[in-house]
């Protein structure tokens, strides 16, 4: 028989579990894996994401998981993530929409874990320049 | 969208063109709703990931999980007002080397959003005035 284990926090608050509103059964069916749903969700999950602009002043268009954006200079966006990683690692992704000049290319971009709060990318025009792209997406999963 | 912008040098770097850090809006709502923990909870895990960078094992580095954990069970702080949250995003996503100690010149400025050169030429000439 399993047992249902419920911890007070220490903001008092309580938890509410609601039926669905149909007459139908619904079960939860939990992996066997720790999960934290404060941080999304447990391991292998996308941890933050944006769209995101470059061009003239930087901007998030949308996003989640994020506190800021910084612009760390030419093509250089450092994302800053509203919640710590537990460990410096993580699978960050970056790919360009719409390029400097309105178009849409292939372009070489990259991207990395620069600490357990931030992530860098390099919007790329080629191998060796960066620019500012006018649409990117980007986001990090662990 | 935030009415603020922080401008920022780095005086580690001082070759590297001022940054700008801009606010999420999701991230500003959660702290105008009161859903922040207490700047220290940042800190905290800030300390030791600079532990682990000076002793050079910032490659293998974990965060201790009960620190890390009070980012959801810590206690929140409240409603913070804009310019609040703003301050408290300084303290949390700029270098804690560049707002706590004092240099001959300022090393970073909260501004408005239109007082930021949307010209990049003329914002990597710029140097943050007193």
């Amino acid at each position: 028989m399993a047992t249902i284990k419920l911890q007070g926090s220490s903001g008092g608050g309580s938890v509410t579990l609601t039926a669905p509103v149909t007459a139908a059964n619904r079960t939860i069916t939990l992996p066997d894996q720790d999960i934290d749903f404060g941080n999304i969700s447990g391991e292998g999950s996308v941890k933050a994401w944006a769209t995101y602009s470059m061009s003239g002043t930087p901007s998030l268009t949308a996003e989640g998981g994020m506190s800021s954006i910084t612009d760390l200079g030419t093509g250089t966006p450092q994302f800053n993530l509203d919640i710590a990683l537990p460990a410096v690692n993580g699978s960050p992704w970056s790919t360009s929409s719409v390029y400097s000049n309105g178009a849409y290319y292939p372009v070489q971009t990259g991207a990395r874990v620069t600490s357990t709060t931030a992530y860098q990318v390099y919007c790329g025009s080629s191998a060796t320049t960066r620019d500012d792209w006018q649409i990117g997406y980007t986001g990090l999963v662990r | 969208m935030s009415n603020y912008r922080v401008i920022f040098e780095d005086p580690e770097h001082p070759e590297q063109p001022a940054m700008v850090l801009v606010p999420s809006d999701n991230w500003l709502e959660e702290a105008k709703a009161g859903l922040l923990p207490p700047i220290a909870v940042y800190w905290a895990l800030q300390d030791d990931e600079q532990q682990a960078i000076a002793e050079g094992r910032h490659d293998t580095f974990k965060h201790d999980p009960a620190k890390h954990a009070a980012q959801f069970t810590a206690p929140r702080i409240g409603p913070l007002t804009e310019e609040e949250a703003i301050e408290y995003l300084v303290m949390k996503d700029i270098p804690r080397h560049i707002w706590s100690q004092e240099y001959n010149r300022p090393m970073f400025k909260i501004v408005k959003t239109e007082d930021v050169p949307s010209n990049r030429q003329f914002r990597n000439a710029w140097r943050i005035a007193a």
